[in-house]
């Protein structure tokens, strides 16, 4: 149609013209943002390179690495002051360019005007985006020419680059077309700053809550670590920060160093979000009416939704906190309070009239009514979480404990987890709980297309610890969790090499020795992968071997522990013959004294402590033998020694036997641990002092002791 | 023309503008007058193409005029609270009114601009309310559409200018047929200019009709009697409202002038004369007639 061409012919341009805010605030933010501190750090790192070619030239080139790496990050994924200035404009820009919906004296103008409503989005939805994106991209080559200028072209990765300006842009678009819906759903900008936050964030406390009602409720639930990931995923604001360009950085195996993975599919689903979002927000914008200007909502049907979840939600969140605080009775109460105070703030906001909030009370009651059966029903396990178990032929592969995730598909191992969930469900549900150790397992099944995580509580009786070390001396487990068996001996590249501290018993927290070579670091840890899968006996470590990967910079990362046994002999002559170490039992010359701790239950229930000092040689050298370091080997708790493949006795944490070794003017600590069937009864049983009977040392293998429970 | 076909309005609970049906003459200056919160600004913002009726239908020549970009070129909206861009001149609102009406006549504008002493390159938002209004009017005027709805324009406007602007709209429904439709609360403002009126009250419309034809048909009238006229003195005439102070009559009655002059003179007054009957005048009667006390509503 004619008048429509007419119309926007140049109005963008217009649009533009009228608002060089936008670009004065684009041009500020990445100003400051991107092209000052990438000056900043190249203005310093010349002077720094400067003083150091005269004073300490060695450094030169280590630290013009870091300077590099530095400037890449800043003009890469990895600024978070680009971020927040991209967070800042799609907010902003969102509500500014929408916001003439909330004054019905620019409604009347606009709306008056022969332009189409879809003209008028499409005009204002450009002009926020144009002011971004142009700013962004001029400031980005800026920034780029003056790299080059100033000798830093090596910090330039065009790869790295090009990811972060595709991540930034469609995390942008997702975070504005978010502030657009939310502005036009809106009558009131106020209100759209309020229903923002609660868009942005509300998804992940939805999340949180839902896990935390779960832990109260479930005696089985485990929130595992993708269910984490997926709570950060549903908060694009969030998740923005840890985002580096296409990839994300998450928590590795070992919970210690961090990896790469690809954001590509995650930023896709966000790419289709934001378009999704964008079309809802052009339809709600078309059929919005414009009288509804300046009113809280501008959508009467999106009220009672909105108020329900606001209500439901914050009724949740009071009830946990003051569950946490004062106890179960005070969740109840913190329920109702919660409720009816965002009710309350609801209807006053709904109406803006103070007057308003005692309005609707049958609502109120409705959604009192609706969470109270919400929670009773998560109370009595009406969906039968807690005893819920896969059918056995479903599973593809499980998994068991909560540091790992690596699956396990072999049908003996498949069987020993569901016997052990069986177990657990049938102790969830007949609450066959009595006095006793337990052992606490994380079990989870993937079926096809979801998966399954189950926590339970177990007696620490013969038949789960046998299926559970079935599991844990399976070479399938063995080869999924132990970091030995994740190390790349294939080849060295820049990006693959290793290192090994290696740790005795006798020295302690000192490292023995290390191995750089790649050859010899292949040698011993193909020797120890071999011996490792056909060890027979339960031995302890004699040497624990450090495992580092080591980055270009020459930085190390922690990769793991691999474990060398007396029965380790090929391995044993190996590091024999590359370092001279020679693993030898803690002897009574290295250890100054013995200190035998034991425990017992005061009259209030508090745990109380005793110390024994062991100076007698031939008590120290019993007490000594069979005995490894549990600090200096890291085998952590009884459960932690049995994922490792050693089996200690269940007393090593009921009494602490520890030993004192002094060098010099310093003297170290370490707790003894013992295998299963080794422990030394007769001494520890010697020093025990009165009022600290035996009968008291039901601490367990697991970390959990229990009285009797109904 | 312009039609509202039972055009209803509501906002939440209440009912702005209630099933109200008026017609619009091209070439005709409308006035639509009422109390205020009667739903003037409510039908106009309709005619605007700015609110949705909820029922009903307002039509320009035929075609719904909400979301109608076409239709809305041919119209004007000089809304009661007029919007100008923050910081921005008359020469920069004129340039973006521009972009919309294709017959934006820059020429006269300059000319109305110089005329009315206003500088097109001072920021509006330093001039006073009826700077502001007279910048508004102007644009509307040289706009070049086919109608011009303004919103209790002349409020605010000295007088000098307000008659200069009613001079401006009669001479463009006399040289190039435009149809202003003028919402008002005041009376003995459209009373010059109108020739066809519509009264909202409360949401609904009481009556849209010929200023010119109510006029013929309804005159006021003193009369002095010395003699004590009989009860039924007044038998045969259609009066609308009757006072009497001593032996002075002044009477409002429907009919033919002649006729009723002829019926008055029978009576053999002392004295008699026709008076002319204000806006204000007409709509009280007709309103009383219709069981208003109207005295409550205008004013």
């Amino acid at each position: 149609m004619t008048s429509k061409s007419f119309s926007s012919k140049g109005l963008l341009g217009d649009s533009l013209r009228r608002n060089l805010w936008g670009f004065v605030l684009g041009g500020v933010g990445f100003f400051f943002s991107l092209l000052l501190p990438v000056l900043m750090t190249m203005q310093r790192a010349l002077e720094e390179r400067a003083e150091q070619l005269q004073q300490f030239p060695e450094l030169v080139d280590q630290n013009w690495q870091t300077a590099l790496s530095t400037v890449s990050a800043l003009l890469g994924g990895g600024n978070p002051f680009v971020k927040t200035t991209f967070v800042v404009m799609a907010i902003v820009c969102g509500i500014a360019m929408f916001a003439y919906l909330h004054t019905r004296q620019k409604v009347d103008f606009y709306h008056s005007l022969p332009i189409s409503r879809t003209q008028l989005f499409v005009n204002n939805y450009s002009t926020g985006v144009v002011f971004t994106v142009s700013t962004y991209v001029v400031m980005l080559v800026i920034t780029l020419v003056c790299t080059f200028a100033m000798g830093f072209g090596a910090a330039v990765d065009w790869g790295a680059i090009g990811g972060a300006v595709l991540c930034h842009l469609i995390v942008f678009l997702l975070l504005y077309a978010l502030t657009v819906l939310t502005t036009v759903v809106c009558g009131n900008t106020v209100i759209t700053l309020l229903l923002l936050a609660w868009v942005l964030l509300s998804p992940m406390l939805v999340r949180l809550l839902y896990s935390g009602l779960c832990k109260k409720f479930y005696e089985s639930y485990a929130m595992e670590s993708a269910d984490m990931k997926a709570t950060f995923h549903l908060s694009p604001l969030v998740q923005f920060f840890s985002l580096d360009g296409l990839h994300y950085e998450r928590v590795g195996m070992m919970g210690i160093y961090t990896e790469r993975t690809s954001a590509l599919g995650l930023l896709l689903v966000y790419l289709a979000v934001a378009v999704a979002v964008t079309v809802l927000g052009w339809y709600l914008f078309r059929i919005r009416r414009s009288e509804r200007a300046g009113v809280a909502l501008a959508f009467a049907p999106a009220k009672l939704p909105i108020k329900v979840y606001m209500c439901l939600i914050m009724g949740v969140a009071f009830g946990l906190v003051f569950g946490m605080i004062a106890g179960d009775f005070w969740f109840w109460v913190g329920l109702v309070l919660g409720t009816m105070l965002f009710h309350w703030i609801v209807e006053m906001i709904y109406a803006f009239d103070f007057h308003a909030i005692f309005a609707k009370p049958v609502h109120l009651a409705a959604i009192l009514v609706v969470l109270f059966a919400g929670m009773l029903c998560m109370k009595f396990d009406v969906a039968g979480y807690d005893s819920w178990l896969p059918d056995r032929d479903s599973i593809q592969a499980v998994s068991i404990g909560g540091s790992t995730e690596k699956e396990l598909t072999n049908p003996d191992n498949i069987d020993a987890v569901y016997q052990l969930a069986e177990m657990g469900t049938q102790v969830n549900r007949d609450a066959l709980y009595e006095e006793g150790d337990y052992r606490v397992l994380t079990l989870r099944f993937r079926m096809s297309g979801r998966t399954a995580v189950r926590l339970f509580l177990l007696p620490d009786d013969d038949e789960v610890k046998t299926l559970c070390n079935q599991i844990y001396c399976s070479e399938e487990y063995k080869r999924a969790s132990w970091p030995l068996f994740q190390v790349e001996l294939e080849q060295q590249n820049a990006e693959n090499r290793f290192s090994l501290d290696i740790y005795t018993n006798e020295r302690g927290y000192g490292v023995a020795s290390t191995l750089n070579n790649w050859d010899d670091i292949c040698q011993v840890l193909t020797a120890l992968q071999k011996e490792s899968l056909a060890r027979t006996q339960n031995g302890l470590p004699v040497l624990r071997l450090e495992i580092f990967q080591v980055d270009m910079d020459g930085i190390k990362m922690w990769r793991g522990d691999a474990y060398v046994t007396a029965e380790d002999k090929e391995t044993l002559a190996l590091i024999e013959k590359l370092t001279g170490i020679k693993p030898m039992p803690l002897s009574v010359d290295d250890i100054e004294q013995i200190e035998l701790q034991y425990n017992t239950q005061g009259v209030n229930g508090d745990m109380m402590w005793q110390s024994v000092e062991v100076t007698d040689p031939a008590d120290i050298a019993a007490l000594l033998q069979n005995a490894a370091n549990r600090d200096a080997m890291n085998l952590g708790s009884i459960s932690t020694a049995a994922e490792k493949g050693f089996l200690l006795d269940a007393r090593t944490e009921s009494v602490e036997i520890m030993a004192c070794v002094r060098s010099g003017s310093s003297e170290d600590w370490y707790w003894l641990a013992y295998a299963e069937g080794d422990w030394p009864e007769d001494v520890v049983e010697k020093y025990r002092p009165d009022g600290f009977e035996a009968a008291n040392d039901n601490v367990t293998s697991g970390g959990m002791s229990m009285g009797t429970v109904g | 023309m312009i039609t509202a076909e039972n055009a209803t309005k509501r906002f939440d609970n209440i009912t702005a503008v209630d099933h109200v049906c008026a017609e619009v003459r091209d070439g005709s200056v409308y006035g639509l007058i009422g109390s205020n919160g009667a739903g003037k600004s409510t039908f106009l913002r309709m005619l605007a193409g700015i609110l949705k009726p909820d029922e009903g239908a307002v039509r320009i020549d035929g075609a719904d005029i909400f979301e109608n970009t076409a239709l809305k070129e041919r119209f004007f909206f000089i809304s009661d609270e007029q919007f100008f861009f923050s910081n921005c001149t008359p020469a920069e609102m004129k340039d973006y009114y521009k972009r919309f009406y294709r017959h934006f006549n820059e020429e006269r504008y300059r000319k109305l601009m110089q005329g009315f002493g206003l500088d097109e390159k001072r920021k509006i938002r330093t001039f006073s309310k009826g700077m502001k209004k007279q910048v508004s009017v102007i644009c509307g005027i040289c706009a070049g559409t086919d109608y011009l709805f303004c919103d209790e324009t002349f409020d605010g406007l000295d007088p000098v200018v307000r008659q200069t602007v009613k001079s401006l709209f009669a001479e463009d429904v006399e040289s190039r047929g435009l149809t202003p439709v003028i919402a008002s609360h005041n009376l003995r403002e459209l009373e010059d200019i109108c020739d066809h009126v519509g009264l909202l009250h409360r949401g609904g419309i009481l009556f849209s009709r010929d200023l010119d034809e109510m006029k013929l048909d309804m005159f006021k009238m003193q009369c002095i009697f010395t003699n004590t006229l009989p009860a039924d003195a007044w038998q045969g005439i259609d009066i609308l409202h009757l006072e009497q102070r001593g032996s002075l009559y002044t009477l409002t009655a429907r009919g033919g002038r002649e006729e009723l002059l002829a019926k008055v003179n029978a009576m053999h007054p002392t004295f008699c004369e026709l008076l002319p009957l204000t806006l204000e005048e007409i709509f009280i009667n007709e309103t009383e007639v219709a069981g208003y006390d109207i005295k409550k509503l205008l004013f």
